[in-house]
């Protein structure tokens, strides 16, 4: 029991280096990924901004070498490392260009003599092939056909290069090639911006861990409420402007307690917007100044995620921070999986989630979404037809797992089946089967012609499906994947069953008999109950894996017969390896999550709800 | 909940996987580079990558143009005596594999200053791997495959330009349609090595003589046909590559001129409509076949004619063919579409000088010899395969047929027709309720749609 005297145990010292520590990890880790796209951003404006410069300037250059003769560069050559102007010849039998050669080749400043001349001149020429296939097939040229960098030294030095064709009228002359020594200006937001961040973050993480931790639940009998209460009388009596009933310490207190209590209704632990507010401040002085001026809105941000992620794992970190401190030797044997789980799942999470805000490396924001979410109006199949169809999908392959797993399992656990093993191991052999090969084994069974399973039906006297390929309909090629799935997935179900039946105890079904309960009353009441517990996790499991079902999908029906029976992961392959669209992929993945998220999260409720019902 | 998040995160990742290919191929690095190359690994995909410059060309002396006698090409200091090796990835099988390495094991038997180290790739991961490892600079340094995948290898910086270092005279030796192949964007890309086109083979015990026209070969195949069992014409009928030569006989192409595919056009709906009409008309065209079902029913004997590639040579047993160039149809030349098989230096290569030596007498006509007549390929040297036409009938058929088609397109683009182009096709010709024109605009809808939306260059 503690002494009435002291409220709640006074903090030991080092939890609260664990908050400065948690609220410092914070801005390190926000702080360092916002100052690097700042680099980054900085790099990219600095670049255009070279590139709108010097490509005005080859340009004009080319103007003037159309109008004149190759000589017209003397005159515009201030500033300048280095001209080159090649002129264009004819091509050859096969189309190679020939007859180019180099006419003005002009280094006026030592850094941009090319290391090997020869390689140096062939390359201009074979450059000024290109331009003249651009030229004639009437595309633009690209930016990486147009400009090149290459870095002098580490002082922030480096050498562009733009390119320029020489065109009169819809002729091609040649091209112009000019360099200019740049240097690259300072950073916006210098590194010493985050050690300050982190400085304050210190400051402010040990701040937080001064706000009560918990609400006051006092040690005496009187309820949680009614000290509410009080203390919100006491807060009416002050706000009233009733001093004298209270010192200034208690006043203090009151409003404390009372600003406390209505955090912990809102947020749940006054503990979490400590650190959010922790967080984001310190990151908001240390960027906001620098990055003011810059249109991305970065360091409003990176304050944001920063409070963000305060909120959400400040108090758990703070936890862990804790818990290594007083059990370093626990932390040590997870140290490894930790790391594990680190390089191998939250950084290409994180990475991948960062890919669905770029397209072709351009931060694009929420461009690659709103083409998934907004579709156009010509579109066959959309993202809403598609999770349609996955959600068919998973359902009637889950609902046939289950049901013929469970079936099965019922009639292997009879204890007096003849080659009972044997039965066993045969029926887990699909599940033994790679899924690869199975799907293409079953894509044969389904072929209209030759397949096993048209020669069945033929048997049958049935006329001949065209399951899958050329011209074949949706049904069929859902019948046929499903079928595959559906081969593929109840073993586990039905291993899963086997299980959980072994360790139903038997008297529980003897005193079913003696009350002179029937065979589907025991299974009903006693049977489904207690196979729930090892179900359920099952089921989730199976949902998840037949959502993502890609090698069944991609190899069976393919989306045949015209993405119809796509579904969002194969959709994301097809962005990913047709369209070469990493960002795209990146996004449907990321939608992906955030489905099944919503799905494990209900599904954690509902199971929560019905396990009480049966308690 | 803790799955769930586990098992997306393995689905996001899948968009990554890519990255950490394995470098069977990883250069040497013992072996001395013989360039002295000063500049540094590019790293790719930066932002401020030093580019195709002065910095970057590690070739000593590149620009002095190698002459067409590739034997008299000595590197800059190979004169030390000093081998270089360099790497060669292919996906070479079977025949074609014996011939290959014996020309390399000549190759490197006859000089000691470079040494080709040849490595078969399998062929299916063949184009990722060398997308992926070579701009990292981790790929081989010289590689062969076909030509179509040209106009994206050039474009992600995987490719050495050759203009100016292999001479024009040297390339003369060549069938011109393989070195234009070989061109892109008015730049020499690679060297040719062998040629793949349709051409017809037909059972001699079913068919003695080859038809000349389709006409003539649609009435002596139907009293050869037993239901279920024999067929006459058996091909990938429903496949845009088997397809495209009826495309180009009625006067199709594949993309206009100015590069938008041209699926929704008369001469595609006429090639469309006859092979729609082999099949439901005529009935000597069976559906659903597969390439594995084309060998197993020619070699069955059933089977009586079969489009196909000069693979195929190695994969008939026991039947005595014929082989014959692709019957004209209603008094039109099908022209199949031509791939050319060609051996390619990598931008990143750190001995371009060596690699380019090796490439210039893989293509050549020794290498040509034992690769057409050991390894059966119809080889792009001119001379050689003209030899080889003069002895082997087979061969004077590819070269026939080489005349007669049309080069396959090596853009980007290509790559986003095939799926709907075989999705049209294979509905226009063989399901009842559906029609050629409706499946020709909708395969151009979805082409035009795809391209749209694919990453651009920028």
């Amino acid at each position: 029991m503690v002494p009435e005297s002291t409220p709640r145990p006074s903090r030991r010292p080092y939890e609260r280096i664990a908050d400065a520590v948690t609220t410092a990890l914070l801005v390190v880790a926000i702080g360092g990924a916002a100052v690097g796209l700042t680099r980054w951003d900085d790099a990219r404006g600095f670049r255009r901004l070279v590139e709108t410069r010097v490509g005005e300037r080859v340009d004009a250059l080319a103007k003037a070498v159309a109008n004149g003769a190759p000589e017209a560069v003397n005159t515009l050559t201030d500033g300048l490392a280095s001209v080159h102007v090649v002129t264009a010849g004819g091509t050859d039998d096969f189309g190679i260009s020939v007859g180019s050669k180099v006419a003005v080749d002009k280094v006026l400043d030592a850094i941009a003599k090319p290391a090997d001349a020869a390689a140096f001149a062939q390359d201009l020429l074979n450059r000024s092939a290109e331009l003249d296939d651009y030229h004639a097939k009437k595309q633009p040229i690209p930016a990486d056909r147009r400009f090149a960098a290459a870095e002098l030294g580490d002082d922030g030095q480096a050498l562009f290069a733009a390119f320029a064709p020489v065109v009169k009228g819809s002729e091609y002359l040649g091209l112009v090639r000019i360099s200019e020594r740049v240097t690259t200006p300072p950073p916006s937001v210098p590194g010493t911006m985050v050690w300050l961040g982190l400085l304050l973050a210190v400051v402010f993480g040990l701040g937080v861990s001064f706000l009560p931790k918990r609400a006051p639940v006092s040690d005496e009998i009187v309820p949680k409420r009614t000290t509410s209460k009080v203390k919100q009388s006491l807060g009416k009596a002050i706000s009233r402007g009733q001093p004298g009933s209270a010192r200034p310490s208690a006043l203090i207190n009151a409003t404390l307690g009372r600003w406390a209590a209505g955090l912990q209704k809102a947020f749940g632990n006054p503990e979490r917007l400590g650190f959010a507010a922790a967080a984001g401040l310190a990151l908001l002085i240390a960027l906001g100044p620098g990055l003011a001026g810059s249109s991305t809105g970065l360091w409003l941000w990176s304050s944001l995620v920063a409070a963000l992620c305060g909120f959400a794992a400040g108090p758990g970190m703070a936890s862990v921070a804790r818990g290594v401190r007083e059990q370093p030797g626990t932390y040590l044997y997870v140290f490894p999986a930790m790391i594990g789980m680190i390089v191998l799942v939250f950084i290409p999470f994180v990475m991948g989630v960062a890919l669905a805000f770029f397209s072709n490396g351009e931060f694009t924001g929420l461009s690659n979404f709103t083409e998934i979410l907004a579709p156009s109006a010509t579109a066959h199949t959309t993202f809403y037809s598609t999770t349609g169809f996955t959600i068919l999908w998973t359902l009637s392959n889950v609902v046939l797992h289950v049901v013929i797993g469970v079936s099965l399992a019922l009639v292997l656990n009879r204890k007096h089946l003849t080659f009972k093993g044997l039965y066993r191991v045969l029926l887990v052999v699909p599940w033994a089967v790679p899924n690869y090969i199975t799907a293409l084994i079953w894509k044969s069974m389904f072929n209209p012609q030759f397949g096993a399973v048209n020669g069945l039906l033929d048997v049958f006297g049935i006329e001949p499906v065209n399951w899958l390929g050329a011209g074949s309909s949706f049904a069929s090629n859902y019948i046929a994947a499903l079928t595959t799935n559906t081969w593929l997935g109840f073993p586990f179900m039905m291993v899963v069953t086997l299980g959980a039946l072994q360790s139903i105890p038997t008297d529980l079904y003897e005193a079913a008999d003696i009350d002179g309960a029937t065979r589907w009353q025991k299974f009903r009441k006693v049977t489904l109950p207690l196979l729930k517990p090892a179900l359920v996790p099952a089921i989730i499991l199976g949902v998840i894996w037949t959502f993502n079902m890609f090698n069944v999908i991609y190899l069976v029906s393919g989306g045949a017969p015209e993405n119809e029976t796509n579904i969002l992961v194969t959709e994301a392959y097809y962005a990913f390896k047709v369209l070469n669209r990493f960002g795209l992929a990146a996004a449907y993945s990321l939608l992906i999550f955030v489905i099944l998220l919503l799905y494990g999260w209900m599904q954690n409720r509902i199971t929560r709800a019905t396990e009480g019902a049966f308690e | 909940m803790r799955k769930s998040i586990v098992i997306m995160c393995s689905a996001l990742a899948f968009v990554a996987c890519g990255k950490s290919e394995p470098k069977p191929g990883a250069p040497d690095a013992a072996t001395p580079a013989p360039a002295a190359d000063a500049a540094p690994p590019t790293p790719a995909g930066d932002v401020a990558a030093p580019a195709a410059d002065a910095a970057k060309t590690p070739a000593p002396d590149a620009g002095a143009a190698p002459a067409a006698d590739a034997a008299a090409a000595p590197a800059g200091d190979a004169s030390a005596g000093e081998t270089t090796e360099v790497v060669l990835w292919h996906s070479y099988r079977a025949g074609e594999l014996e011939a290959f390495d014996k020309v390399v094991d000549t190759f490197n038997n006859s000089q000691k200053r470079v040494r080709i180290r040849s490595q078969a790739i399998p062929y299916d991961p063949f184009v990722d791997k060398v997308t992926i490892t070579v701009p990292r600079g981790q790929g081989p340094d010289l590689f062969v495959f076909a030509h179509n995948m040209i106009g994206n290898w050039v474009e992600k910086g995987v490719l050495e330009p050759l203009s100016g270092k292999v001479d024009g005279e040297y390339l003369k030796q060549f069938l011109p349609e393989s070195v234009k192949a070989l061109v892109y964007r008015k730049n020499l890309y690679g060297l040719p090595l062998a040629m793949k086109s349709l051409v017809m083979f037909y059972n001699k015990k079913l068919l003695p003589e080859a038809p000349t026209t389709m006409e003539e070969l649609v009435e002596k195949v139907k009293p050869l046909q037993k239901p279920d069992e024999r067929y006459g014409i058996v091909y990938q009928a429903g496949g845009l590559y088997f397809h495209a030569m009826w495309i180009h006989a009625f006067g199709g192409v594949i993309f206009d001129d100015n590069h938008v595919p041209a699926f929704d056009s008369p001469g595609h709906l006429a090639a469309l409509e006859y092979v729609r009409g082999l099949h439901m008309k005529e009935k000597v065209l069976p559906k659903g076949i597969s390439g594995f079902m084309v060998t197993s029913l020619f070699n069955e004997g059933n089977a009586a004619v079969v489009f196909n590639g000069p693979w195929f040579r190695a994969e008939i047993e026991n039947v005595d063919y014929g082989m014959a160039t692709i019957p004209t149809v209603q008094g039109k030349t099908p022209k199949p579409m031509l791939g050319i098989e060609a051996v390619f230096v990598t931008k990143t290569s750190t001995k371009k000088e060596a690699a380019l030596e090796a490439a210039l007498y893989l293509a050549g006509a020794d290498s040509a010899r034992v690769r057409m007549n050991l390894g059966k390929q119809p080889v792009c040297q001119a001379a050689v395969l003209a030899e080889g036409a003069a002895a082997d009938p087979a061969m004077k058929v590819f070269m026939d047929q080489a005349q007669n088609a049309v080069l396959m397109d090596s853009s980007p683009e290509m790559q986003l027709l095939w799926t709907p182009g075989d999705t049209a096709i294979s509905a226009g010709i063989f399901v009842e309720d559906r029609k050629p024109a409706d499946e020709l605009k909708r395969a151009q809808a979805k082409m035009v749609g795809d391209i749209g939306k694919a990453e651009k260059p920028q």
